[in-house]
């Protein structure tokens, strides 16, 4: 009987060590450590406008001035962006033939040919004067037919809160004879800007010696810096 | 008489045996814990550092193809018992959207040169707060230590859908007793 009685007694003592060291084995501890993340931002904003059309515009265009106009492109992220230009569409519209154009030989009435005659500038204005001055980054120098549908990489650094002037200027359209005459017609005409979300939106108005100016589209991009 | 003993010794054992199942059952299973099995057992574990691993304050801003920021947590044992590695958790709060586009790779280095670090998890942020069994490779030693060298970084294909976004991710390191591979449940 004694027997039994401490066998039960074993029994018991073995099941609840068991018990006792399955709960033993599960310790643990646990402690955290706290991290913060934040992302970088790139923003691109023109003239200090962001998201919205920017408009100016050009009145009594004419052969033989030098109409330019200066943006501020500023980086308003957190983090150094390189300026680009990412694509550019030229569109050069006919706009009707009128009657100078028609005796200067033009016969197209579905092609512009400003784009043929008209010479455009566009640089980077590190001092700000809106000239090209020694050290500026002058990236394109001729005729708006000429320009790259690729755009410029421009590897141009802006660090965050920082900006650099871009000038568009015209020049030298008035040397092509005839051409000039073929250029004319009676409108108003539109370059876009786009940088990002940001639009900007040349409005040419044209009085004196009415031409047909093209339709210029410059994408602005920033991208991040590597490193 | 002698069987009112053996009854008597039998009630003692089992009422012992009970006690120290309660003592033991009784621990938080998420937090330092003492038992007393004849002498005072401790099991814990210390972070080092205690201030936040990483903050845009000292580490800048991340970004598409930033390289990795790394950083190195010591787990210390402070207890008697030795331990492992065995879970990973994390919780967040902020803009959580971002943890989706954060990569992490936690290794656990080894105690010499020579010692291969112990891979133990490469993913995606958010895919922490699931929580992660995992099997550290080392068993450490009361007043030893080990260290975790945790990177952070951005692919390089993220988008412009993380701009600006922060958050924050409070990161758990589960340690266990056993140290041994027994499959058990964290």
């Amino acid at each position: 009987m004694n027997r039994k009685i401490l066998v039960g007694i074993l029994a018991i003592g073995l099941v609840a060590l068991a018990v006792g060291w399955g709960t033993y084995s599960q310790f643990s501890d646990t402690e955290t450590t706290e991290t913060i993340f934040s992302a970088g931002s790139l923003d691109l904003t023109i003239n200090d406008q962001n998201g919205q059309t920017v408009t100016f515009s050009w009145t009594n265009l004419r052969p033989g001035n030098q109409p330019k106009y200066k943006l501020t492109l500023k980086n308003i992220g957190t983090i150094r962006g390189n300026l680009s230009i990412s694509n550019i569409v030229v569109v050069s519209e006919e706009n009707g033939l009128t009657e100078p154009e028609i005796e200067a030989g033009d016969t197209s009435d579905d092609e512009g040919e400003l784009d043929d005659v008209l010479n455009l500038r566009l640089f980077l204005d590190y001092n700000g004067d809106g000239w090209i001055s020694q050290g500026d980054k002058v990236f394109f120098n001729g005729l708006v037919k000429n320009l790259p549908s690729t755009g410029f990489d421009l590897k141009e650094p802006i660090e965050p809160n920082g900006g650099v002037d871009f000038v568009v200027e015209l020049y030298d359209w008035w040397q092509h004879g005839n051409v000039d005459n073929q250029a004319q017609t009676h409108t108003k005409h539109n370059i876009h800007i786009q940088a990002g979300s940001s639009t900007i939106e040349n409005e040419f108005n044209v009085s004196a010696k009415t031409l047909q100016l093209p339709i210029l589209f410059l994408n602005f991009k920033m991208g991040k810096v590597e490193g | 008489m002698i069987k009112k003993k053996v009854i008597t010794l039998a009630l003692s054992t089992t009422l012992l045996l009970l006690i120290i199942n309660i003592l033991a059952s009784n621990q938080p299973p998420a937090s330092a814990c003492t038992i007393h099995l004849g002498k005072k057992i401790k099991f814990d574990m210390e972070i080092s550092p205690k201030v936040p691993l990483f903050h845009p304050d000292v580490d800048g801003y991340l970004y598409p193809g930033r390289p990795k920021i790394t950083k190195y947590l010591k787990l210390i044992n402070v207890g008697d018992l030795p331990f492992r590695i065995c879970r990973f958790n994390a919780s967040f709060s902020g803009e959580i959207y971002l943890a989706t586009g954060l990569q992490i790779e936690i290794l656990e280095l080894g105690k010499g040169r020579g010692e291969k670090p112990n891979l133990l998890y490469n993913g995606t942020l958010i895919d922490l707060g699931e929580g992660i069994n995992v099997y550290g490779k080392r068993a450490v030693p009361p007043k030893e230590s080990v260290t975790l060298q945790i990177s952070v970084w951005m692919p390089v294909t993220a988008g412009n859908e993380y701009q600006g976004l922060t958050v924050t991710a409070d990161i758990s390191i589960t340690v266990r007793f056993p140290p041994s591979h027994d499959g058990m449940k964290c």
